[in-house]
């Protein structure tokens, strides 16, 4: 599938980022990230401007996140109850999971853009919850901008060789999130404990 | 009372465990890191990388050539004249070279292994490298 995407972004250029990151954002399991590596990479040889795949790659992937949390914002709960679900989503509840997200506003939205697959679920939570746009942007964007910044340099750095780097960033994206939980959860504990 | 400060314990014991497993996940994905980083490096992908010229950077092999490249990608990074690959393979799509290899592939009813054969061989010829050493 990255074939196919890279010749994509190799055609289409800015717009082929965009929407590969956008779309990747909304819910389809593409790799945007890779194709963010790649892209820079691409810069690197002159083919794309650095700067521009950056600031398309941040676009692509806030609106995508935005679109998300907008489209279950507006139509979610409708949808919900017209298929006849609507019990699972009380006032109540959604009110309780609003404020959990509000609780812990780094953990879930900030970290999550780092996890392709868990942040369009923590889109759609928040946009189920109602929680306020302002607040959730504000999270989203800083946890998009560093994403992006890492997959750009990462690809920006090892330039050609950003292939052999793509299957090391995996294992790098757990380490940062494992060692950012376990700094929380050790902040937590002691902070409780005293 | 009591059954307050028993749910109390149970929560910090459930922090604790969550503490425990990342840990865990910490140290292996640690450790998995660093044997994948360390191969890499005694390859010379790393090592090199970061200590070649910014120019040596933005090269590629002609034997790193694949179906996902255009042609545009592949005049650019090896420095061709645009319409040099457009005649040794020759090429009457019009997209051409905003077309990848694995397109013109499918329109000329190819393998992709074939055109990038091909491609390989051209650019070889271009730059001086014999193809069948």
């Amino acid at each position: 599938m990255l074939s196919a995407l890279l010749s994509y972004v190799l055609v289409y250029k800015y717009l082929g980022i965009f929407i590969i990151t956008f779309l990747g954002a909304i819910a389809l399991p593409l790799p945007s990230g890779s194709v963010l590596m790649a892209a820079s990479a691409f810069a690197v040889q002159g083919y794309m401007s650095f700067p521009l795949v950056l600031i398309t790659g941040i676009a692509g992937n806030m609106a995508g996140d935005s679109s998300g949390y907008w489209l279950v914002r507006l139509f979610g709960l409708g949808a919900v109850k017209k298929a006849g679900l609507g019990r699972f989503f009380k006032e109540d509840k959604l009110a309780a999971a609003r404020k959990q997200i509000e609780n812990h506003r780094i953990l879930t939205i900030y970290f999550s853009r780092f996890m392709t697959a868990i942040a369009p679920a923590v889109n759609i939570v928040c946009g189920f919850t109602r929680l306020p746009y302002k607040e959730y942007l504000l999270f989203e964007s800083l946890g998009e901008i560093t994403e992006c910044l890492m997959f750009c340099f990462i690809g920006y750095i090892f330039g050609s060789n950003w292939e052999y780097l793509n299957q090391l960033s995996g294992n790098l994206w757990i380490i940062i999130l494992a060692g950012a939980l376990t700094s929380f959860m050790v902040a937590r504990v002691i902070f409780k404990k005293k | 009372m009591i059954n307050s400060e028993k749910k109390r314990d149970i929560k910090i014991y459930f922090q604790w465990l969550v503490l425990v497993v990342l840990v865990g996940i910490l140290a292996v994905s640690l450790y998995l890191f660093v044997g994948k980083f360390e191969s890499l490096r005694l390859h010379g992908y790393i090592k090199s990388e970061f200590r070649r010229q910014r120019s040596l950077r933005q090269k590629i092999s002609p034997d790193q050539i694949s179906g996902w490249m255009t042609f545009r990608y592949v005049n650019l990074v090896f420095g061709l004249p645009p319409s040099y690959l457009q005649s040794s393979l020759d090429i009457n799509d019009a997209r051409y070279p905003n077309i990848s290899l694995d397109t013109l592939a499918k329109e000329q009813k190819l393998t992709s292994a074939a055109i990038v054969g091909k491609t390989v061989a051209a650019v070889k010829n271009f730059i001086g490298i014999p193809s069948h050493p």
